[in-house]
């Protein structure tokens, strides 16, 4: 027993009336590396939160390394060697770097009432080295870091207690390869130092690399866990989603045909930063994929293209002439977007998904000036039927669902709205496969209806799978161009980005 | 219980109000009701109930309104001196009372909105102007025409109120733009990437506002028949203590409603009226109504759970 370091037993959690783990037992030896998977909502995150300190369990109890542990908070937690790494922003804003990395331990570099700057300057110096981030200055405010960097400050941070077990909540999903890579090295080297860490993602390919052992959970129970040999794609697909997945799971067919109308164009585009001389065209019925590096411009253009922002130079216009400055231009021409911070940008979090769904498309149930509750619930209730959102009503406020319905809510506004042209930029982040394989369904349907798709994306594979032609950009500019294909691979199109 | 849970926020304001109104009939043997008493608490609600319903439109999209009371004061200031020189009917100073609240809210709208200043200081200035305004041309208190009197009638505010109350609550509620107007407060982000024209929705509030502050300005003229040069100075907090009583969130969202601001506006001007009525002395009603503007804040207010009341 003297192996193991963590073991959770009959774990049961509930939030109101959802039953979030419902009797999990759990266990985790030294040198290991788990990966953790399951559906939104399937408790993941709640185990992980449970063994870190964020919340108490209804019942049951956890051994740290034998001992009866129960963590009050997250502080307490770390002082017994648990540390989590959050799937959201956790570095505190308007302070130095190296205040975030010894936040709550100046006392380590204070003498006589003041603390020792340099010192902790240093200190925080040789942190980043160690991690592999040695170009991020400990003395520069956190605000002017990117989101990899911040996070990579946040690993520091929780790096220095040099916990026993490290939880990794869904953390590279957001980073390019070397935040993956520097994450992965500090996973393996956990390992081999006999620690274990907990590494919960969607990303299987990335599970079945780097994990020892994964574990699968759903709807709150443990379902099973698997050994590296049994690791396999389409058996761990089955036991998340409990039966096997049927169909397609991007489009089967390489016709990449589309018409030849152009509907939205977008001519000589600078912006300023990230794009110069950019041009675009989206053709009828054109799924048209976008990939790059997370910084290289491709965000930005789905911004312009649904006039978030302007551009300095240049236009963005759609087949009539009309030209987009404005969202509000956008949707009145039948132009959807989802945003890539679908929480911050793209919903009402507290208001009801009836409200959410409804929100773009009010001026086209108006009658005679007013708005009418029957008008707003029929269409609400088409779209949780169209596109199965998991809820008791549609009255129910929209925070209270998983990522991945709240992002067919995303979707459900604009098929609503009845969007001719759809930019969606990251659709998928974040959302479990069974919700992955609907999305890629209806996002093909809308092709086949017609409609025009920008799919914007850091997931090669998404973008191999669906798109009738394929931009890869670099430093803002257009890199690489591929028409569907068979022959296409992630390798062929990485060799344009970098 | 569940429904009871769920409209917590809702239900409420208005056991509140029922509270304070057994409460203070209990406490003053039903003299708060007298005919007399009861023309008081209607004449110094009527006002306020305006004002907050018209403010109300400014929260739900997440502004704030601390100059209602200057802008208030100078739609009276400005038609009661046309009228006095120019001896004009007193039924021109309904129109001139609305343009000049008008004018002041959409250059208040135009400022905070175009320039994106934040709404509490560039309300906070036009509070100052309006006042500064309105003592410097006014050199004291006016007295107005005794024709003013015509406009003092119940029959006539009452039909008003119910016209403007009920189109307001149609406007907030049942609509594109109310709906819309809500959604900026919940979040201006997601509001504006749903195609909505925030700018325009916004601005089209402050002119709903400014229509409900001319109007009660022309009434307040012809009931109390002066303008003081500190005629509705406080009615902002007035207004901000009657929204937050009703139930409503500060910050605005879709929960942001009519009804809180009316039912707010009643619980303040009971307490303040009943207070007196009962014998306690006008110095402590102010306290009285921040113990329990705090205790209401306490139990309905947004909170994080490290809260020690439950939510």
């Amino acid at each position: 027993m003297s192996s193991e370091l963590i073991r959770a037993e009959n774990i049961v959690k509930n939030f109101g009336l959802t039953k979030a783990l419902q009797g999990v037992d759990f266990a985790l030896n030294a040198g290991e590396i788990r990966g953790l998977i399951g559906e939104n909502g399937s408790g993941k995150s709640t185990i992980c939160s449970i063994i870190s300190g964020i919340y108490g369990c209804d019942s049951g109890s956890l051994f740290l390394k034998g001992e009866p542990y129960t963590p009050t908070s997250m502080v307490d937690a770390q002082q017994h060697g648990v540390a989590m790494i959050m799937q959201e922003m956790g570095t505190i804003s308007n302070i130095k770097v190296c205040d975030n990395i010894f936040i709550g331990k100046e006392a380590l570099f204070t003498k006589n009432g003041v603390v020792n700057r340099r010192a902790m300057r240093k200190a925080a110096g040789k942190i980043l080295e160690e991690l592999g981030a040695g170009d991020i200055d400990p003395w520069a405010p956190i605000d002017t870091l990117n989101f990899e960097n911040r996070k990579l400050v946040e690993i520091a941070r929780a790096m220095y207690d040099d916990p026993d077990i490290l939880i990794v909540d869904e953390t590279t999903t957001a980073l390019s390869q070397r935040g993956r890579d520097i994450i992965y090295n500090l996973c393996d080297k956990m390992s081999s130092q006999g620690k274990g860490v907990i590494f919960i993602s969607h990303d299987l390919d990335e599970i079945m690399e780097h994990c020892t052992a994964l574990t699968v959970l759903r709807d709150g129970v443990l379902i099973d866990t698997l050994e590296k040999e049994r690791m396999e794609p389409s058996l761990i697909k089955s036991l998340m989603v409990g039966r096997e997945m049927v169909g397609d799971y991007y489009r089967s067919d390489y016709d990449g045909s589309y018409g030849e109308e152009v509907v939205l164009s977008m001519k000589d585009i600078y912006d300023g930063r990230e794009l110069k001389d950019f041009n675009l065209e989206l053709h009828k019925g054109e799924i048209l994929g976008i990939g790059g590096l997370s910084e290289c411009g491709m965000h930005e253009v789905g911004r312009l293209a649904f006039g978030i922002e302007k551009p300095l130079q240049g236009s963005v216009t759609l087949a009539d002439g009309t030209e987009i400055n404005q969202p509000y231009v956008a949707t009145k021409h039948r132009v959807g977007y989802i945003s890539k911070n679908r929480d911050q940008e793209s919903m009402m979090i507290t208001a009801t998904i009836l409200d959410n769904i409804v929100l773009p498309s009010l001026k086209d149930i108006t009658r005679s000036g007013l708005l009418f509750r029957s008008d707003e619930k029929k269409m609400a209730e088409e779209q949780r039927k169209l596109l199965s959102i998991k809820c008791n009503n549609v009255d129910q406020p929209v925070k209270g669902l998983s990522g991945g319905n709240k992002q067919k809510v995303v979707f459900g506004r604009w098929i609503a709205n009845k969007s001719e042209i759809l930019i969606l930029d990251c659709p998928t982040r974040g959302v479990d496969i069974g919700v992955k394989q609907a999305m890629y369904q209806l996002i093909y349907k809308l092709k086949q209806e017609g409609k025009s798709v920008i799919l914007i994306s850091e997931e090669l594979a998404e973008i191999i799978g669906m798109s009738d032609r394929i931009i890869i950009m670099k430093d803002g500019a257009v890199s690489g161009e591929f028409a569907r294909s068979e022959d296409i691979t992630e390798h062929k199109l990485i060799e344009y980005m970098i | 219980m569940e429904f009871i849970k769920r409209n917590s926020r809702t239900i409420l304001p208005f056991v509140g109000l029922v509270a304070v109104i057994i409460i203070l009939l209990i406490v003053s043997g039903g003299r708060i009701f007298d005919p007399g008493n009861l023309n008081n608490i209607l004449d110094q609600s009527y006002t306020v109930v305006l004002l907050s319903v018209g403010c109300s439109f400014l929260y739900a999209h997440g502004g704030f309104d601390l100059a209602v009371g200057g802008i208030y004061g100078l739609s009276m200031m400005i038609p009661g001196i046309l009228i006095l020189r120019t001896s004009m009917s007193i039924w021109f100073a309904l129109p001139i009372c609305i343009v000049v609240s008008l004018v002041c809210y959409l250059l208040m709208g135009i400022v905070t909105v175009k320039l994106q200043l934040p709404a509490f200081i560039t309300s906070l200035c036009m509070q100052f102007i309006c006042r500064g305004i309105v003592t410097t041309i006014s050199k004291g208190n006016i007295t107005l025409p005794a024709d003013f009197a015509a406009g003092d009638s119940w029959v006539l505010k009452i039909i008003v109120l119910i016209v403007l109350l009920g189109g307001a609550y149609i406007l907030l509620q049942r609509t594109a733009f109310g709906k819309f107007n809500r959604a900026i407060g919940e979040n201006p982000v997601a509001a504006r990437q749903s195609g909505i024209n925030i700018d325009k929705v916004r601005l089209l509030a402050y002119a709903v506002a400014a229509l409900l502050v001319g109007v009660a300005g022309f009434f307040s003229m012809c009931s109390s028949r002066t303008v003081a040069t500190l005629a509705g100075s406080g009615y902002e907090m007035n207004v901000i203590v009657a929204i937050v009583l009703g139930g409503m969130s500060l910050n605005g969202g879709m929960d942001s409603s009519v009804r809180a601001a009316i039912v707010g506006t009643l619980i303040v001007k009971l307490l303040e009226n009943g207070l007196v009525i009962i014998g306690v002395s006008s110095t402590w009603t102010n306290f009285v109504i921040g113990v329990v503007f705090l205790v209401v804040i306490l139990f309905n207010y947004k909170r994080n759970k490290s809260g020690f009341l439950p939510r």
